[in-house]
Order: C-alpha cells, then sequence, then structure tokens
C-alpha cells in the first residue's frame, strides 16, 4: 500500500527543524499530478488539491515535515564534535547511538566505558555539555573535512516491520503524519482540500502558525504522532494511548483546549463510520495546533494523532491498523468539516 | 577474508555466553583452508589444533547479552544481564531476541510526561527495563520462551578509512586476531604447531578459561582481547591510543619474560604498540589461565576500542593487522630458536 511504503520512505528522509529542504523534496515528487503548491518564506509546504466541489467551508490538514536531530557546534583538536539537540530529546535516548550526516558521514555519541566507573556512576547518562559525537577521525582537519559547525545529524535507524502489525524507525513523528495527508492528497476527492506540511514544529510550532496564516482555513486537523505509554507495568491512567486502538484524538493538551463540539463531532463521526478512534486520555504534549488554533481570527482546530511508543527516539513504533485507520478517519473528518453545517 | 568482513560475521554469531556452540560451524568455515581439526571441549570451548605443542592463542567467543526471565503482556518481556550490560544504552535500543526464531525488539525508554527527573539523569537497571517485541500477547506465547537469550542488533560500519564501528567489537577482534595470526604464519609457510582456543563464558566470569586448557601441551599462551581506548573521561593510564598499535600487557600475573619479548619484537619490526600496566588482575581469561593445573606462562596482547560493552564500539583495523603480525612473528622467532 503506498501509505505504508510512503511512511518507510519519509521515515528515511533526513530534515531536522529547519533544514527539511530533502523531505520537502520528496513529498513534492509524491504529490498527485493536479496538486498546486507553493513554499512560503519559512518553507512550509502549501499545497491544494481540486476536488469535484467547493467546500463550504476551507479545510486544511497539516502534518510536520521536521524531525528531533543535533546541530554540531565545534570540531574538537581531537576530532570529536560537539553538539546540541535540536528539538526534545530525553538523555535516555543518546549513549551508544548513531547519527548519519546528510553527506553520509556516520557518528557514535561516545561514552566512557562501564568498566571505568564506579557504583552509581555506571548509570548516570552524562549532560550534553560532557557529550561527543565521534566520526572516526583522530584530528580537527580530518573531521573538518567532512563535517562542520553547524551541519546537522539525525538518528541512524533502520526501518523495520515487526511483531504483530508494528513498525520501527526514526521520525515517524511526524513523517506518519505526512503519509497519510500525501495518501488522502492522492484521493480522488469530494471537497477542493488544502495540506500543510510545517516546518519547524519540534522546536517550537514555529511554522505552523505562517502556514494557517497563508491558507487562511476555516477547519484544520493537524495530524501527529503522539505518546503511547502502554507499556508494561504503566497504571491505565497513565498510558495516553494505546497502540492498535487507532488513531488517538485529543480534547486537551499543554498548548490547544479544544473546541469540544468539534472534538465531539470527531468521536460521533468515527462511531458512524465504524473506524477504531480512542480519546488521548491524558493531557501532555502540545502540537501545531497550539499555533493554528490561535492564528488569524482563530481556526476550528482538531488534532488526531498516531500513538507512538518511544517518541523522540531512534526507534519510534507504531501499529500499521492506526496508521490505516488515521487515513481513512482523517479523510472522513476533512470531509464532514468541509460540508456546510 | 577481509577483515571488514570477517569481523563483521563474527559479531553477527549469537553467541552469547552460554551459547558459544553457534560458532562452532562458522570458525570450522573460516578455518576449513588451514585445518579441519576444529572441535568443541566439554565446556563448549571451541579448539582448533595444528600439529602438537606449540604456542596456544586463546579469544573468547562469547558475547554480552541478556536472557529473558519474564513474558509479561502485549509482547513485553524482561531480562536479566549476562556479562556486564551497560544500562545507558538500552532505552530505544535495537535487541535480537534469540528464539526459536530471530525476533527484533526495542528495548523501551521512559515516556516523557512519566519520566521523572531522576529517570533523565539515570538508567534503569537491566532487570528493570521492558523489552518490546511487538507482538501480541498470543504470538508472544507461542515464539518465546523464559530462557531465550537476546543480543544487541546493530550493523559493523567504517567510520572512516581506518575505524569500524560495530557491536562486539570484544571479542570478535580477538577471534579476528588469532584468525589473522594464521593466515599470516600460512602465508609464510610457519604454521606447524600451534593451538587456537575460542573460549566460552568469559563474561560470565571467566568460567571457560581453565577447561580451555585442561590438557594443554602447549608451554606459553597468548590471551587476546580488546581494552580501553583513550577517549575523552578516560584516564591516559588506562588506556591506549587508536591506531598506535597492540597494547602489550605488562602485569604480576602476567610472564614478564614474554611481555619483554614481545616488547622487542615489536621494537625490532617496527610494529607500532603500547604497553598496558596493570597491578595484579588484567580482567581477562590471562588470570584463569596463567593458574591453571601446573600453571602456563601467559602474556596478554589486547587491542584499544572505544565504548565498551556498547553496540557501537569503534576500533583500529590497523591495530587489529598489528596485533596478528606482532604475535606471528613471536611465533616465528620462537621457532628459529
Amino acid at each position: 500500500m503506498a501509505l505504508l511504503e510512503n511512511v518507510k520512505k519519509l521515515s528515511l528522509c533526513e530534515g531536522t527543524s529547519g533544514n527539511e529542504k530533502n523531505v520537502r523534496d520528496t513529498i513534492i515528487s509524491l504529490l498527485p499530478g493536479n496538486a498546486e503548491y507553493t513554499v512560503d518564506s519559512l518553507g512550509n509546504l502549501l499545497v491544494s488539491v481540486k476536488g469535484k466541489q467547493r467546500p463550504a467551508h476551507k479545510v486544511m490538514l497539516c502534518a510536520h515535515m521536521d524531525e528531533v536531530g543535533f546541530i554540531v557546534t565545534y570540531v574538537g583538536e581531537n576530532g570529536l564534535l560537539r553538539f546540541t539537540p535540536v528539538g526534545g530529546i530525553s538523555p535516555q535516548v543518546i549513549c551508544g547511538k548513531r547519527v548519519i550526516f546528510e553527506n553520509g558521514t556516520v557518528g557514535v555519541f561516545g561514552v566512557v566505558p562501564v568498566h571505568q566507573l564506579r557504583g552509581d556512576e555506571k548509570r548516570q547518562y552524562p549532560d550534553y555539555d560532557n557529550m561527543y559525537i565521534d566520526i572516526g577521525e583522530k584530528n580537527r582537519a580530518e573531521a573538518y573535512a567532512k563535517v562542520k559547525p553547524g551541519d546537522t545529524c539525525v538518528f541512524l535507524s533502520d526501518y523495520v516491520e515487526f511483531g504483530t502489525n508494528k513498525i520501527k524507525g526514526k521520525a515517524l513523528d511526524d513523517r506518519a503524519g505526512c503519509a497519510i495527508l500525501l495518501e488522502i492528497a492522492n484521493r480522488k476527492l469530494e471537497y477542493d482540500t488544502y495540506f500543510a506540511f510545517t516546518v519547524q514544529e519540534e522546536v517550537g510550532t514555529r511554522g505552523a502558525g505562517c502556514a494557517a496564516f497563508n491558507i487562511a482555513p476555516d477547519y484544520a486537523v493537524v495530524v501527529e504522532a503522539t505518546t503511547a505509554a502502554d507499556i508494561y507495568g504503566t497504571e491505565p491512567d497513565k498510558q495516553v494511548c494505546i497502540l492498535g486502538n487507532g488513531p488517538a484524538v485529543s480534547f486537551m493538551d499543554r498548548s490547544t483546549v479544544y473546541n469540544p463540539e468539534i472534538y465531539k463531532t470527531a468521536m460521533k463521526t468515527a462511531e458512524e463510520k465504524k473506524i477504531p478512534v480512542q480519546p488521548k486520555s491524558f493531557v501532555a504534549g502540545g502540537n501545531d495546533s497550539g499555533a493554528v488554533h490561535k492564528a488569524l481570527g482563530g481556526i476550528k482546530t482538531l488534532s488526531v494523532s498516531l500513538p507512538c511508543r518511544y517518541l523522540h527516539s531512534p526507534s519510534c513504533v507504531l501499529d500499521k491498523n492506526d496508521i490505516v485507520n488515521g487515513e481513512k478517519f482523517v479523510a472522513e473528518i476533512a470531509e464532514v468539516f468541509s460540508r456546510a453545517d | 577474508m577481509e577483515m571488514f568482513d570477517l569481523i563483521n560475521k563474527i559479531t553477527h554469531i549469537p553467541s552469547v555466553s552460554g551459547n558459544e556452540k553457534t560458532a562452532l560451524p562458522v570458525i570450522k568455515e573460516i578455518l576449513s583452508p588451514y585445518t579441519d581439526n576444529v572441535f568443541c571441549d566439554n565446556f563448549g570451548n571451541i579448539k582448533a589444533v595444528f600439529g602438537k605443542g606449540g604456542i596456544l592463542l586463546e579469544a573468547h567467543i562469547d558475547k554480552i547479552g541478556m536472557i529473558v526471565t519474564f513474558a509479561g503482556e502485549n509482547g513485553f518481556i524482561k531480562a536479566a544481564p549476562i556479562g556486564s550490560i551497560d544500562a545507558r544504552i538500552l532505552p530505544a535500543g535495537n535487541v535480537k531476541i534469540l528464539a526459536e526464531k530471530e525476533l527484533y525488539g526495542v528495548a523501551a525508554s521512559v515516556p516523557p510526561h512519566l519520566a521523572s527527573a531522576e529517570d533523565s539523569k539515570t538508567a534503569k537497571e537491566v532487570t528493570d527495563v521492558n523489552i518490546d517485541t511487538g507482538l501480541s500477547t498470543e504470538e508472544a506465547k507461542k515464539l518465546i520462551c523464559v530462557g531465550d537469550r537476546i543480543m544487541y542488533d546493530e550493523k559493523t560500519v567504517m567510520l572512516s578509512e581506518d575505524e569500524l564501528c560495530s557491536m562486539y567489537l570484544d571479542n570478535s577482534i580477538g577471534a579476528a586476531v588469532i584468525i589473522r595470526t594464521v593466515e599470516i604464519l600460512k602465508e609464510h609457510g610457519s604454521l606447524d604447531n600451534l593451538t587456537l582456543c575460542f573460549t566460552a563464558q568469559e563474561e560470565a566470569g571467566l568460567r571457560g578459561a581453565g577447561a580451555a586448557v585442561y590438557g594443554a601441551e602447549n608451554e606459553k599462551v597468548i590471551c587476546v582481547d580488546t581494552s580501553f581506548a583513550s577517549s575523552p573521561g578516560v584516564r591516559p593510564e588506562k588506556s591506549g591510543r587508536m591506531g598506535a598499535g597492540p597494547m602489550i600487557g605488562f602485569s604480576p600475573v602476567l610472564d614478564s619474560e614474554m611481555s619483554r619479548e614481545l616488547k622487542k619484537l615489536a621494537e625490532e619490526k617496527e610494529i607500532p604498540y603500547s604497553v598496558e600496566v596493570m597491578g595484579a588482575s588484567t580482567g581477562t581469561n590471562a588470570d584463569v589461565i596463567s593458574k591453571s593445573f601446573s600453571g602456563f606462562r601467559t602474556a596478554l596482547v589486547s587491542v584499544p576500542i572505544r565504548n565498551m560493552h556498547t553496540p557501537s564500539e569503534i576500533c583500529d583495523l590497523n591495530d587489529i593487522e598489528d596485533s596478528a603480525y606482532l604475535i606471528a612473528e613471536y611465533i616465528m622467532k620462537g621457532e628459529k630458536e
């Protein structure tokens, strides 16, 4: 199915916040022939696709192109790189992991070996200030030929299908969302629909507000990935959402109090169309809705998120069925919002 | 065989401590141009014998890993470490579950809304980490057994012209060195009397080393393992530089004459080297072998690596080649005398 193939293709693209070109170019190559698009000043990709009829309300679907990653701040005398994370990455998921730069250079987050640490030190994550990326060069000159300050890198992570209907990859937040938008754009749409592939979400939902201003929709559906804590031992009331139970619809998160009527309409539509969805049952995180719902004179916004384990790590895990149901659901709700009341 | 391919082959053998027999067919195949005499002893150590007597070269073939202790709901399992797993590298890391069929798994990280300040500073104990197989409860029951082993799952890559990054360089490098030594001796027409021991369960506590030399008719033993490469936070006196050749061990438990001979030979043959000085135990099979049965004159040659016991260890391939050459020269010199 093109949807899942595109999830894989986009997962393997490299594009940290502010550096989304490769992702944008790949998405452009996957747009339908009848799509019209522009790229705005920040790099948001704004797409319109004609449907059979003009909508009563203008609907914009959003997904962000950028992923969390790292930016090089300094190349040391010893050939080792200093860096800063781009976006929120927990120190839990750094030690011993590998990264890749645009030019194919591979690096490793080096550690002091456990054998040379004592007691509790053995389990302490180093601070970012004390970490380095090792690209296998022994001095500054040789390292500098491959990587310079300002260069960005992402987790080096294969795309893996495993378990029962699961996938693992980096950047599924939010390349899976982008793949859903692409799938919908390639449908025979009932209504003219607008798609915003936004930039810089991970560094403060910075692109989405401008995208919303430029498109000026009445309704927006933000298609995202959100943290699933359905891990063994987590209390049910803290699990947020569960893999396999369908896309998660938010009523509130840290950046948006969603319009209750919009939320109810969404849940009702899912029930009528027999598409499994679940509420996001914890107030946590934020996404492009935060910028979009406050744009212009206000935009009626819905957030639909794919449950994602190990968010912001090299090993995001999603359930394929959630992605398929996510696409079905977003396509349905976009039509509902497009129609006259 | 190209060193990259040799290392890659050995790192992928699922020989987590106790499971070393999985290495037998691989070692047999690699050594087949040189000998058919490759076998497993009662403990699980793998031996290859050329002629009678001569030097015994030892490298442990087992790997650190984990062992499944508990199968929870929804495909989550718990495991105990075998050897010193670095707990810091687990979250969001790739693992391979060595069930009847090899299965992919991810070690869980603590989700942001549940992570305390402590979770961002301190890694969980290995036994507290959930391993996510992505399987349904029913599928997991069918496919995975308590007692199945787990290993790291990462690719072998060249970072640069000289430096290679891989899981399990400890101790695929040791095995590669002694295999390369055999190749070099053969090239020089000097492959006569030699024993190779690919020992079992070193990581579990140097468990196989004694049995490995039981009944051995070799007077001298050279153990080959990995040691610490200098890097930020690692003390210079406790490490060797990558690219500066093998680290020749000096320690009260090692044969000082052999250590000095190796050093002198390296200088003579212009093979780069450094010395690794230890106060007593070396932390390798040399500690056990030297005092086994009636005792063996034992030397230790180590290749420096970074990030030991993580899935992304790093070495300089030149150090592997130089180590093999040093040992081969030592053997050839010994035969002349």
